[in-house]
């Protein structure tokens, strides 16, 4: 190996390669929970500063014929970022400048390793923002926002990540260097952007972002409504978007939640509602005003026991601390915690909600529930100590209820975490196998020789040789619909 | 031919991919390519996929056959007063499937997005006969990879779709639109005034300007609630000169005005339509570089600018010697400034030097290694578009 490191150390310095041990550590896991997702660890660990260093360790992976994983801050729930396979991980942490900002066209152009939130924070004083917004945006990265398609709670009226990429620079797995543009609305040609976006690491290493930047609201409202019921406060959501009103945000959080949060950080959620709608609506200030009075009606006729509006921004950004902290004030009620992250139709909320309580009763279990209601993408929280016998086999156990339970009322396996390790089992529950062969044909396109985070997202055998060969040309459907070519 | 089924649709490929034949989907007609008169061209129509299915006004998501028309879809939504946000010429024409594959986006994109932003799923027939679907029924999806999105603005190259899922909207309570005419003004002065009435923060909906020989329109859309629209143009009308002559188009008009103005740039049946594109910063640069260019045609040249997504459509309804210098110029001025420009019309015969499809890209290969798996024996549009 010592020739590899050798290799590595001269195209990005001594200080951007990781190879002892102990160093590599801290890259073997990510924010999964270790049972559910399997750590390991890699060969070495690369930290470039450049895309010409990217490519430069791409084409040496490939000679040593390592497979490379690439990696943001590691706050990934699914496992995407750990080196199931060994190799080479390339961190792009290093890579975080901000390299334009046009306030005219509205875009940025970034390095993967800019964190989710600087770059927000970076363009507020010229009347914009990233809208994005995932619970780790402190610490998540943009490259790790483009690979998993990251949501977060103003995703109900903003969309997800891919509403927000314009173009990426890309280095493929044979080095060569790519930028995709898909500002050209429908003149482009293939919108590869699109493709990468949500490839979870597996079609090419992202060096460059272009970022749509999104105009900052002239007005903007936040809202409380507390409930007595789970079912009171799911009535309300379906009622509030039946009536035509598109918060910016719309998040509910259980009672379990609020005794962590609210001792926490004193946001003002009552220690006694089963549940909390935290309500966000922006715009033009007469809509807005009209717009909350509407919500106001709706929860109060949906059962409301409490119906508060922030009046200063002071206020405001109490009331998103409870929800953006909520996780880490979950270490109040148990030392460790498996946050779930499935997505149902919104219709089918409250079943859901019914479902994850009867689950956690079945498994003696804690669960929590902070999530998106708006749309529909929850996300249980089960409460464990690890140390303790038999609490993690449960929590797998009731995993697997829970993603059965959403799969059986229409939903899908993630809404913003992504499959990585964690879901490819279950992706066959959701797709058929020409599905399934769908996209390793364009995991294929991307990356033929599968040297691009490996052993992720599609279940095994896809990328084996024999289905490979299957996929190719007319063969694929004749042999499966037994229509023979002439 | 009008297959009924995925499995029909299947057959054809694969029996059209066993002779070399090419096969073209066809929804609406509206933007098929110009090389498709050949004999061996099979029209595989999508009429027979039109059902609606699985609406649920309160989950703001439904599965729509490619053959459906947006007409019929917008009637549909409308009775749960709900949309999907776009202004699409000939509607009882267009198909949804088209408006997918062709990537079709009107004005209402810079405060509504595209229908790429709406697509949450799709099912298809690939060129290789494969029967496959991706995506789902719901809002936010991070399951497996991104081909619903991959499919929007693919122009039929990877697959034949038969259905989409779509997010959609609510339907603004209510519109307005101001429209300001102008004399004597230019294009690149009428794209500083539009950045000048863009400047508040208050959302806009749309905004062209439109010209043709001396006058200038332009015209901005604002969607809301009554008391919010009615402010916001109020405010628009303040900010401009006392000397402008600006109406106010209200509710239906309003709606009325938009469709009009999609009907009438949607692509000609003859003379010169091109549609060039740049970062909007640079939507002035561009204004002037055109004028230039065009300064022996002006008097039949018209211009469409959307200063928001940086867009200029130009027609010219004489048509133009092509072989004109200043045409490479153009091309290549354009891509100085960051930019791509498109032949949507040209007289036929004409062989342009300008690539029809205007756009330089490294990506390109990687376009064709995702046909290549999509669509190996290329049997879908095979002779034209841009891989």
């Amino acid at each position: 190996m010592s020739s590899l490191i050798e290799q590595l150390i001269s195209v990005v310095g001594i200080q951007g390669v990781r190879h002892r041990p102990t160093d590599l550590l801290v890259y073997e896991y990510d924010g999964s929970v270790d049972g559910a997702v399997d750590t390991a660890a890699p060969i070495a660990v690369v930290l470039p500063t450049t895309t010409e260093q990217v490519s430069a360790v791409v084409k040496l992976a490939a000679r040593f014929d390592l497979p490379v994983v690439a990696r943001g801050a590691g706050t990934g729930l699914s496992g995407g970022a750990i080196a199931q396979q060994g190799g080479i991980i390339i961190a792009l942490t290093r890579m975080d400048r901000i390299l334009d900002v046009d306030a005219v066209s509205r875009t940025a152009l970034v390095e993967p390793g800019v964190i989710n939130l600087e770059l927000s924070d970076h363009v507020r004083s010229e009347g914009m923002f990233f809208a994005p917004d995932p619970s780790s945006q402190k610490a998540c990265t943009i490259g790790g926002n483009v690979a998993e398609n990251s949501g977060g709670p103003h995703c109900l009226k903003y969309g997800v990540t891919t509403n927000h990429i314009l173009g990426l620079e890309v280095v493929m797995p044979d080095g060569r260097i790519v930028w995709t543009d898909s500002t050209r609305d429908g003149f482009g040609g293939l919108d590869l952007t699109a493709a990468l976006v949500g490839s979870e690491g597996m079609f090419g290493i992202v060096t460059r972002v272009l970022v749509r930047l999104t105009q900052t609201p002239p007005a903007t409202t936040v809202m409380l409504a507390a409930f007595g019921s789970m079912e009171d406060a799911s009535l309300a959501v379906t009622e509030v978007i039946g009536s035509g009103v598109l918060p910016s945000s719309l998040e509910m959080m259980d009672n379990l939640t609020i005794q962590a949060v609210e001792p926490a950080y004193h946001a003002g959620y009552p220690l006694d509602a089963a549940s909390v709608l935290l309500i966000e609506v922006d715009g033009h200030p007469l809509d807005v005003a009209e717009t909350t009075d509407d919500v106001r009606s709706v929860c109060e006729s949906a059962g409301a026991t409490l119906f508060r509006k922030a009046e200063s921004d002071k206020e405001r950004d109490l009331l998103w601390k409870g929800r953006k902290m909520a996780l880490a004030a979950m270490g109040r009620l148990a030392p460790n915690y498996y946050l779930h992250d499935t997505v149902v139709p919104r219709s089918r909320l409250n079943e859901t909600l019914a479902s994850v309580g009867r689950i956690g009763q079945e498994h003696s279990l804690q669960i929590a529930n902070v999530f998106h209601a708006g749309d529909g993408n929850l996300h249980p929280l089960m409460l464990f100590d690890r140390r303790k016998p038999g609490d993690v086999e449960r929590v797998l156990s009731a995993s697997h209820d829970l993603i059965g339970e959403c799969i059986r009322v229409g939903g899908m396996l993630s809404g913003e975490h992504g499959i990585g390790t964690e879901k490819r089992g279950y992706m066959t529950k959701v797709f058929t196998d020409e599905d399934l062969r769908s996209m390793a044909g364009l995991k294929r396109a991307f990356d033929p020789d599968d040297r691009f985070n490996p052993e992720k997202v599609l279940p095994k055998g896809y990328m084996c040789g024999e289905v490979r060969a299957l996929h190719q040309g007319v063969h694929a459907f004749a042999e499966s619909h037994g229509i023979f070519p002439m | 031919m009008t297959p009924t089924t995925e499995l029909e649709i299947a057959r054809i490929l694969v029996d059209a991919g066993n002779v070399g034949s090419n096969v073209v989907p066809v929804g609406g007609g509206l933007s098929l390519p110009g090389s498709i008169d050949s004999e061996s061209t099979i029209r595989l129509r999508t009429d027979a996929f039109r059902t609606v299915e699985g609406y649920q006004p309160s989950d703001l998501t439904l599965k729509v056959g490619a053959g459906t028309t947006f007409a019929s879809l917008a009637g549909v939504l409308a009775e749960h007063n709900q949309e999907v946000p776009i202004d699409v010429p000939h509607p009882h024409r267009a198909t949804v499937g088209g408006l997918v594959a062709t990537g079709f986006a009107g004005p209402r994109r810079l405060g509504h997005g595209t229908l790429k932003d709406l697509l949450i799923g799709c099912a298809f027939v690939q060129g290789n006969g494969l029967i496959a679907k991706a995506g789902g029924m719901v809002v936010k999806n991070v399951s497996g990879f991104e081909i619903p999105r991959l499919m929007h603005g693919s122009w039929g190259t990877l697959a034949v779709i038969t259905s989409v899922n779509l997010k959609v909207l609510p339907k603004p309570r209510t519109e307005g639109t101001l429209v300001v005419r102008l004399e004597r003004t230019s294009l690149s002065e009428a794209v500083t005034m539009c950045r000048h009435l863009a400047a508040p923060a208050a959302p806009i909906s749309a905004m062209t300007i439109e010209q043709g020989g001396e006058s200038l329109e332009i015209a901005v859309r604002i969607m809301g609630r009554s008391r919010a629209v009615n402010a916001q143009i109020a405010d628009l009308k303040a900010s401009l000169a006392t000397d402008y002559e600006a109406t106010v188009q209200e509710a239906e008009e309003s709606a009325a005005f938009w469709q009009s103005l999609v009907d009438r740039w949607d692509v000609p049946e003859t003379g010169i339509q091109v549609s060039i594109g740049v970062p909007p910063r640079q939507v002035n640069a561009l204004a002037e570089r055109l004028k230039k260019t065009m300064a022996g045609a002006s008097d039949q040249t018209s211009y469409l600018v959307q200063p928001g997504a940086g867009s200029i459509r130009l027609r010219n309804a004489r048509g133009m010697d092509e072989s004109s210098a200043s045409w490479e110029g153009l091309g290549s001025g354009i891509h100085a400034l960051g930019g791509v420009m498109v032949v949507e019309r040209a007289p036929t015969g004409w062989a342009p030097t300008v690539d029809r499809w205007g756009f330089e890209t490294p990506a390109r290969d990687l376009m064709r290694s995702v046909k290549r798996q999509f669509d190996p024996g290329r049997t879908l549009n095979k002779h034209g578009m841009f891989i």
